[in-house]
């Protein structure tokens, strides 16, 4: 699936965005990439834009493989911005796995401005 | 299973609310015309080893047919269905298969519909933007004989009251 990101440094943000079928092994790459990027910060905020996902080709023992790992510290804010009842499904599953795991500031979001808002918001003094 | 999956999978379980253990076995059908919807559910109760999913229908006419030869002890009904819609599913199933407790699992987030379906013979209702959060309560609700609707569904009611 086309999987691509880019790093603000001056925010603090790294903006990744997926289209099409989305698959464990797609998950994992975008890892790898982010990982070896130099400007990528793992207390960087993060936008996961899913809006142009078709297709979650997973279950939930794929997605608690892929939230097993993560490369973000677990205070870093991220936002999952998702269409549709089964992808914000996939999602929570998902941030239900990670909070489990010690990840506080990850939720999901239909709309742009609320996903924009949860990240940019505790930068605000 | 690796020891951190099992793990997750308890966390995934104590999140949905793990109130229905006490429950026996509960033989479930799935109604959706969405396959990944039903994947997706059935993904969910797969996490719950008292909850058996017998049967999986797409359509309205489909659910009937299955409800009576199934004989469930729970229907997840959508209302958006083929052929039949899930409101007049529940009332052929209510007539054909009166044991049956049905939990619509709805996108619709209207008051109005709501109501329908209960009036239908629905048991509960649970909007699915809401689902990973309400669905498991209300499938313990519902099996002891109460009614849930989604807290979510009944705050917007409220606000327009």
């Amino acid at each position: 699936m086309p999987t691509y990101f880019k790093i603000n440094k001056e925010r603090q943000l790294v903006i990744s965005t997926f289209s099409g079928v989305f698959t464990l092994e797609d998950g994992f790459a975008h890892q790898e990439k982010l990982l070896k990027d130099p400007n990528f910060v793992p207390t960087f905020s993060q936008l996961i834009d899913c809006t142009q996902i078709t297709q979650i080709a997973m279950g939930i023992d794929d997605i608690r493989r892929l939230a097993q790992r993560s490369i973000f510290s677990n205070d870093a804010r991220r936002s999952i911005l998702v269409h549709g009842d089964v992808a914000f499904g996939f999602a929570r599953t998902f941030i239900a796995i990670r909070e489990s795991l010690g990840e506080t500031g990850i939720r999901v979001f239909h709309e742009l401005d609320e996903a924009l808002f949860w990240l940019l918001d505790h930068h605000t003094p | 299973m690796p020891q951190s999956n099992r793990c997750s999978a308890l966390s995934i379980r104590s999140t949905q609310e793990n109130v229905i253990s006490n429950l026996s076995s509960v033989r479930i059908l799935v109604v959706d015309d969405f396959p990944d919807w039903q994947r997706l559910v059935m993904e969910w109760l797969r996490e719950h080893t008292h909850l058996q999913v017998i049967g999986v229908a797409s359509d309205g006419l489909e659910a009937v047919l299955k409800a009576q030869q199934l004989h469930p002890d729970l229907i997840l009904l959508d209302i958006g269905l083929p052929t039949l819609n899930g409101i007049e599913a529940a009332r052929r199933i209510r007539e054909l298969s009166p044991n049956a407790k049905i939990l619509f699992l709805s996108q619709e987030s209207d008051r109005a519909v709501s109501g329908a379906a209960i009036n239908a013979g629905g048991h509960g209702y649970v909007v699915k933007s809401e689902a990973f959060n309400d669905l498991f309560p209300a499938i313990e609700a519902v099996m002891l004989g109460k009614t849930f609707v989604s807290p979510a569904l009944a705050n917007l009611a409220s606000e327009f009251e």
